[in-house]
């Protein structure tokens, strides 16, 4: 039943699915205690503005995604630090007007063609040679960063005010965690898909949550779940030919249903 | 209040006003030194400004006028800000579904003494392992925080502070929420760790008469800041001033 692996295209997807799946919840247990769930997903479609630049200027459309990323969520993180406007209206700008921008750079270019589609709803295929080498050294930076930070971002997570007293630089670090997401989200899009990744970032977080264990115990269940659903998603998107994004978030979501239920 | 004394100030904020708005002062012209084995109460009537007075203290506001220092040093410019320990007020209220263990949590105060890029270290374990035992909840150090009571979610934020090894520790009204008993057991904790450990303490409370009988000196606050070297005169001259409106 392995014979998939004779495509060096489903090879791709495997190595690059199994690294975003290791990363999301590292980065998303940060996200989800602190209440920043909803930035995965203003971040994702921002990472589409990225990649609608790349597609027009006709460069790697994942390197513009990252750096677009990375920019705006120093910019979200500004603008919330300012209480100019009330935190979530913030994202919601950020949100529809980068959507708002890609749409229009795609029309510009020609192309509502599958390649929107594609970076919408991820796909298998999607995963080029360059893109995996993208994939890999961007995750490992994003791993290598929380594995660095990660008393911090413990910290600044529980307690941010004791944090900052204790001699913690939480701006740095509420910075740094926004700009990791950035990272992810961008690097995930060609698999999971914009409109899907932050399911993958939350959703095994959520679940993990149920277990009430230790830090530590949360952040490994969380990967466990993660890993199980991307493995298990590629190969069921394989076999009966559906969207790789959306097996994988409906095995999230019925794990997590699972996990309310065993709860009771 | 003149600093006339042999004893070595810890923490001090001097002719501090403070406004939110710009507007309305919160703090007006308020002077405050801690010195070292202090047990001070800092006492004030709801949004009289004690947490406001605390956050300038620990550096997390500035002040709009005057100064804050740490060991005789401008606190903007102190290297030495972990030696402060800190429970705020809304420490003990975190996150229900936050997942950490009571020695995860503990473990944390020695973050910013170790610094970035550091890991902990076997000190660090011994470390957190003694200001377990301090508070008498070494026995519960895998047990995740959000099981356990009140009074004992209190003990481990003091744990925390402890396990920093500070010069002193702020509490942020500590009490509040908690049962009379634990209460007092709560007391008799951070008694035991002035007069055994010659720990410094600022406990913040809106209740004088019964802070009075545990501190050893008591500022009274309600923008403005007066001192009590003895807690009976505070209690005495509030009451008086309290009769004269
Ligand atoms: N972040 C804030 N923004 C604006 N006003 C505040 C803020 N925090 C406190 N205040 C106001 O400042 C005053 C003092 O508050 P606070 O220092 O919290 O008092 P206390 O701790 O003594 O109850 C109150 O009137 C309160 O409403
Ligand atoms: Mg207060």
């Amino acid at each position: 039943m392995f014979e998939l692996f004779e495509y060096s295209f489903i090879v791709r997807a495997f190595q690059a699915g199994m690294l975003i799946a290791i990363i999301a919840p590292a980065i998303g247990i940060f996200l989800v205690l602190r209440r920043y769930a909803l930035i995965v997903d203003t971040l994702a479609h921002v990472s589409l503005a990225g990649l609608a630049l790349g597609l027009f200027f006709k460069v790697n459309p994942l390197v513009t995604a990252f750096g677009v990323s990375a920019g705006a969520s120093i910019l979200i993180e500004r603008l919330r630090l300012s209480r100019k406007v009330p935190s979530d209206a913030a994202l919601a700008v950020f949100l529809s007007g980068s959507l708002a921008f890609a749409l229009t750079l795609l029309s510009i270019s020609g192309g509502f063609n599958v390649n929107l589609f594609n970076y919408l709803f991820g796909s298998l295929i999607t995963v080029g040679q360059t893109d995996l080498y993208v994939i890999g050294s961007i995750g490992l930076l994003v791993l290598l960063a929380i594995a660095l930070f990660y008393k911090e971002l413990v910290f600044v997570s529980f307690d941010e005010e004791a944090a900052e007293v204790a001699g913690i630089p939480t701006r740095v670090i509420n910075t740094l965690l926004i700009m990791l997401a950035g990272l992810t989200v961008a690097i995930a899009i060609p698999i999971i898909g914009a409109l899907l990744i932050g399911a993958l970032i939350v959703i095994p977080v959520l679940i993990a949550l149920q277990f009430k264990r230790s830090f530590v115990a949360t952040i490994m269940i969380a990967e466990a779940v993660s890993l199980f659903s991307v493995i298990l998603g590629i190969f069921v998107s394989y076999y009966a030919n559906l969207s790789a994004g959306g097996t994988i978030v409906l095995i999230l979501v019925a794990l997590f249903v699972l996990s309310l239920l065993r709860k009771n | 209040m003149l600093l006339v004394s042999n004893r070595e100030e810890i923490l001090a904020v001097e002719n501090v006003s403070f406004s939110y708005n710009g507007e309305t002062d919160v703090l007006k012209d308020v002077s405050l030194s801690v010195m070292r084995r202090d047990y001070l109460g800092l006492i004030g009537p709801n949004g009289g400004g004690k947490t406001t007075l605390v956050k300038i203290m620990l550096g997390l506001l500035r002040a709009s006028h005057g100064s804050a220092r740490l060991f005789g040093i401008s606190l903007r410019d102190s290297r030495e800000r972990h030696k402060i320990g800190y429970v705020s007020q809304t420490a003990v209220k975190f996150d229900s579904l936050f997942p950490a263990t009571v020695e995860e949590v503990v473990r944390m105060g020695r973050y910013g003494k170790r610094g970035l890029f550091r890991r902990l270290t076997a000190e660090d374990r011994a470390k957190t392992e003694e200001a377990l035992a301090q508070v008498d909840m070494l026995a519960f150090r895998h047990r995740r925080v959000n099981d356990l009571s009140g009074g004992q979610k209190q003990r481990v934020f003091i744990a925390r502070a402890l396990a920093g090894e500070p010069s002193v520790i702020v509490l942020d009204e500590p009490t509040t929420g908690v049962d009379e008993e634990t209460q007092e057991q709560f007391y008799t904790l951070l008694k035991d760790l002035n007069q055994r450990l010659s720990l410094t303490l600022m406990l913040v409370s809106h209740d004088l008469d019964r802070i009075a009988k545990e501190v050893s000196c008591i500022a009274v606050i309600n923008t403005t800041l007066r001192y009590y070297d003895n807690p009976a005169d505070a209690v005495a001259l509030e009451r008086s001033i309290e009769a004269h409106h």
